[in-house]
């Protein structure tokens, strides 16, 4: 084990990231179960890995890295569950609740988790985790201009399928809401 | 004669709300956008759909985690949940053929009652002390339209939580419906309504709710015009048996009344 894997400071640092790399977990894997055991394998992958770690200020980065990889490497090995970039998660649509915050997320999440994999991946890492683009290629090992491409591409598709999905009577763009 | 407007890529729009471009180059497209609506149109919405992702995601609760104790790598452990996932499925998608829902009902739950054997369970005994030292994560499961049912396990769900006399290792409880039982969850219970809330706000973080999504499917195709209203307190996953059978296999204790 390496000098930061017993260093308190990683320890916390490892504790403090498990939410956000769950969150972005889940909506790369679109399951609870398989989001808790991407981020436990990629916990217990930095711990393991903790001396290839330079300096404690890039392990965010650093530990979105492992995640990736852990997350390529099981799609490579279980290629039968790509089959599902086309499932359609459950949203409720009601008129009660047609407007409110829950349903808009619930919206939003659905057809986040629809798009493709290298799109769902870039578009997380920069939109909730904020990475900066340079961070993101580095993280998922592809160039900046893949990182532009494919984020313009994820929310262009993102745009059109919100604008159907929140006013399903018409198919023209209309204007999204803020839930904030 | 017109002025022909000026055509940014999206690419570089995005680059412009995400904060990558150099000064210059921002001022230049905020300057653009001071004469051009449709452009001032497409940075909001790209803006926007920025927004909504983060604040979609951001609240997710993550779970209860355990600390890695050990360094030995345990890759191969969710894809054997998820091969075993899928072997249930195929199960449960031939009982749903050859016998129907019911079948399929009674299929889950004796799944469940054979894992409960070597697992640890808890009877409806509540006037008996059962020390909780060293559980961490038990769930119940809700497989039948009863409500009786559902206020047993609420009420098991509180007790349990309260009664978690270890704040060193705090306790998280999970109720999976599914089937009927997922019509417990439905809004339109209005006194569960309420007592889910109740146990949430005491017990926060410690208890979830969750749903099968697969159940709520059939539910919305058999009825179309009627689509299920549920607690907000509630998440979803694509099959509660799945998740039943994943989270034993992750050392999660099942708790069957």
């Amino acid at each position: 084990m390496g000098k930061l894997a017993g260093n308190s400071e990683f320890r916390e640092r490892l504790a403090e990231a498990r939410p956000r790399l769950y969150r972005t977990a889940l909506a790369w894997t679109r399951n609870r179960s398989m989001a808790e055991d991407l981020v436990q394998e990629t916990s217990t992958k930095a711990l393991e890995k903790a001396k290839q770690l330079r300096e404690i200020g890039a392990m965010n980065a650093w530990l979105f890295r492992i995640m990736i990889n852990n997350w390529r490497d099981h799609l490579r090995q279980n290629p039968a569950t790509e089959d599902i970039d086309n499932h359609e998660m459950c949203t409720y649509h009601t008129p009660e609740s047609n407007n409110s915050r829950l349903e808009t997320i619930q919206v939003v999440r659905s057809a986040v988790m629809q798009l493709p994999d290298a799109f769902k991946q870039t578009l997380m890492l920069v939109d909730l985790e904020g990475f900066s683009y340079i961070e993101t290629a580095r993280i998922l090992n592809i160039p900046v201009g893949t990182v532009m491409s494919r984020l313009s591409r994820a929310r262009s598709r993102l745009r059109d399928q919100l604008a159907q999905k929140m006013n399903p009577s018409t198919n023209s763009r209309q204007p999204l809401r803020r839930i904030k | 004669m017109n002025t022909p407007r000026e055509h940014f890529s999206d690419e570089i729009l995005n680059a412009y709300i995400d904060g990558e471009l150099g000064p210059e180059e921002s001022s230049h497209i905020a300057a653009t956008m001071q004469e051009d609506d449709l452009l001032q149109r497409r940075v909001y919405d790209l803006k926007n759909i920025s927004e909504l992702v983060r604040a979609a995601f951001e609240d997710v609760s993550p779970p209860v985690y355990e600390t890695p104790v050990s360094h030995v790598s345990q890759g191969t452990r969710y894809w054997r949940a998820a091969a075993a996932a899928a072997f249930v499925s195929l199960g449960v998608l031939l009982s749903w053929h050859i016998y129907g829902h019911h079948s399929e009902l009674q299929m889950s739950n004796s799944l469940l009652i054979a894992d409960n054997a070597y697992d640890r369970s808890f009877g409806p005994a509540p006037t008996q002390h059962v020390s909780t030292a060293g559980l961490k994560k038990a769930m119940f499961h809700i497989g039948r339209n009863d409500a009786g049912l559902f206020d047993m396990v609420l009420e098991e769900t509180d007790r349990l939580l309260s009664r978690h006399d270890d704040p060193d290792q705090p306790i998280t409880v999970s109720i999976i419906a599914s089937h009927g039982g997922l019509s417990q969850f439905q809004l339109a219970l209005q006194d569960h309504g309420q007592r889910v809330h109740d146990i949430k706000l005491k017990h926060g973080s410690q208890v979830n709710f969750i749903g099968c999504g697969e159940t709520l499917r059939q539910m919305d195709l058999k009825n179309p015009a009627k689509k299920s209203a549920l607690f907000p307190e509630m998440d979803m996953v694509d099959s509660g048996v799945m998740e039943l059978l994943r989270r034993q296999q992750r050392g999660w204790t099942f708790v069957f009344i």
